[in-house]
């Protein structure tokens, strides 16, 4: 790869680089796997940069939620900790909506990657059920399942949550 | 929006925005990527011998040869002005040369009017450590790049000697500081950069000036990049640019930079007619200059293709990419063979044509021969992909450029 190459790349760290931070910080909720995530993604990116049509930041974030939810295959017989929700005491000192997304974040980092990799692409990312699809090569049918079954969980973890609305 | 819609998504935005910024993220994934590459070169490996092994169809006639063999020597010529001008090489080319056709010395108005002849040849033998060549010719642009190892280094630590001629002073459009759109729509920002060094220099007795350039804002430094730029003959202007501490390979290639010959930027791959309104203007192609397989090593043998493509332009100034590869990489995750659901079929090969981030273009994907190769063709429309699609086949030995097409399109 020519050096013209390595300063786009660079550049497009550099502009980019924290956008995806953000995703993959949503995506693992700690620090070091959000950027050993970010940092897999643009390295294989970077090994194909003469190959990637167009925007190059929709392939990142493809290998960023496949990988993640890859990394959850191989050991999906692993527990994922589930965090200690906080008390009903310490929820009524503050805002209510704002322990109630203490409690929320709490209960996403206890969701498998897969159901928190549809969350975070339709939540934060804004997309359809077809693009969300699309990103983690399966059927539109499956983003649905998904979308329920992490819906459902996160009414176990957060009763207090109207969640009524969300039909 | 509901209200647990928006708590929701007011979660995973505050969540989102608690990610710091991560040093150095550049740096590390360009290093892990050329380990990557390393290692999907050996992947490469695997799937040329497997193509060249392959029986021929209809489609695709391949002659085994295998790994390792080496390309027969190319005749040199030229005119006898040119010839005591630039010595003719005796170094490994692997393209073939385009006989009868000048060199840039003596025609220096043809280089980069035609996108299947390079006007000018490298001398690689003075560059070691050989790993990967790359021709590629584009509008009043042809370019040689040349991918090394330098002595004690590894191949996750290759580096590059590139030389561009044209009929204009070269200023390649991305290093204009600023915000730039390139022509396959991705945007990038380039930071300003000025030459740290600037002496006045001469090559071959022509005045030329060697530039190095520090890259910006780099933690740790980088290493320099050094870009040397004259005119060999009136009319024309060449340029080699170097990274890292190679200034005597940087001086090596500009002083046996032959201009006595032509060669052909030819590939496997043919495109027996051009859909209307279509123009071709460009080709690329990639051969391994690597002999790590003769010492013991399993990157591709010396002189065997790994990719090529071409470039058309249509009448809306707007561009059809083609491009041809071998299979791809089964361990690179989210690459297409993925993502690969056949939705039509071209020329009797499954193939899918996407559009999943509507970008400016959609890309056709044709899983070729058993998917033995892979075809990508970025155009606007699906209808317009295929009709150049079904109109290209595959020829030659993946070992022997000879072989190949001496006109990629017809």
């Amino acid at each position: 790869m020519s050096r013209s190459v390595e300063r786009e790349f660079t550049a497009f760290v550099a502009e980019r680089g924290h956008a995806l931070l953000r995703v993959a910080y949503a995506l693992t909720g700690e620090q070091h796997a959000a950027q050993d995530l970010v940092q897999d993604a643009l390295a294989k990116a970077f090994a194909r940069w003469r190959h990637i049509d167009g925007d190059a930041e929709p392939y990142v974030r493809r290998v960023i939620y496949h990988d993640h939810v890859s990394s959850w295959r191989k050991v999906r017989r692993r527990e994922v900790p589930v965090p200690v929700v906080p008390e009903r005491a310490g929820v009524e000192e503050v805002d209510a909506s704002t322990a109630l997304r203490v409690q929320l974040r709490a209960a996403l980092r206890a969701l498998p990657p897969r159901q928190r990799a549809v969350l975070v692409l339709r939540f934060l990312e804004d997309r359809s059920v077809e693009e969300t699809a699309q990103v983690l090569g399966c059927r539109a049918g499956t983003v649905g399942s998904q979308t329920s079954r992490a819906l459902a969980r996160l009414r176990e973890l957060v009763p207090e949550l109207d969640w009524e609305a969300v039909r | 929006m509901s209200e647990i819609d928006k708590i929701l998504r007011g979660t995973l935005r505050e969540l989102a925005e608690e990610a710091r910024g991560a040093p150095e993220l550049a740096t590390r994934a360009v290093a892990r990527g050329r380990r990557l590459r390393t290692r999907r070169h050996v992947q490469l490996s695997l799937a040329v011998v497997l193509a060249v092994a392959a029986v021929g169809t209809p489609y695709l006639v391949v002659r085994a040869s295998g790994p390792g063999a080496a390309p027969a020597p190319q005749p040199a010529s030229g005119s006898a002005s040119a010839r005591a001008a630039y010595p003719r090489s005796t170094g490994p080319t692997t393209l073939p040369e385009a006989e009868g056709v000048p060199g840039a010395a003596d025609r220096p108005d043809l280089v980069g009017t035609d996108p299947g002849v390079l006007h000018f040849d490298v001398q690689r033998s003075v560059v070691p450590g050989l790993w990967d060549t790359h021709w590629q010719t584009a509008p009043g642009v042809e370019e040689v790049q040349i991918a090394f190892a330098p002595k004690g280094r590894g191949p996750e630590q290759l580096s590059y000697v590139t030389v561009q001629l044209a009929r204009t002073r070269i200023v390649a459009p991305d290093e204009v500081p600023g915000k730039h759109v390139t022509g396959d729509g991705r945007t990038v920002l380039i930071p300003p950069q000025s030459p740290e060094l600037t002496q006045e220099t001469t090559v071959r007795g022509r005045p030329a000036t060697l530039g190095r350039f520090a890259p910006p804002d780099s933690t740790p430094p980088s290493p320099p990049t050094w870009k040397l730029l004259w005119q060999p003959v009136d009319g024309l202007w060449a340029r080699v640019v170097a990274r890292d501490w190679n200034e005597h390979v940087l001086r090596a290639v500009a002083e046996t930079l032959r201009l006595d010959r032509a060669q052909r930027c030819v590939q496997p791959l043919q495109a027996t007619a051009l859909p209307p309104g279509t123009r071709w203007t460009g080709s690329h192609v990639g051969i391994s200059s690597s002999t790590e397989l003769d010492r013991g090593g399993d990157f591709p043998g010396l002189g065997l293709w790994w990719y090529s493509g071409f470039t058309l332009d249509k009448a809306d100034s707007r561009t059809i990419t083609v491009r041809l590869e071998p299979p791809n990489f089964p361990n690179s995750s989210g690459s297409p063979k993925d993502q690969f659901r056949p939705n039509l079929t071209v020329a009797g090969q499954p193939a899918q044509w996407t559009d999943p981030y509507r970008r400016a273009q959609g890309q056709l994907v044709v899983a070729y021969f058993q998917q033995r190769f892979t075809l990508f063709v970025l155009a606007d429309s699906e209808a317009e992909a295929v009709a150049v699609a079904a109109r290209l086949r595959v020829l030659g030995d993946l070992a022997k450029p000879q072989t190949w097409p001496r006109r990629t399109v017809l």
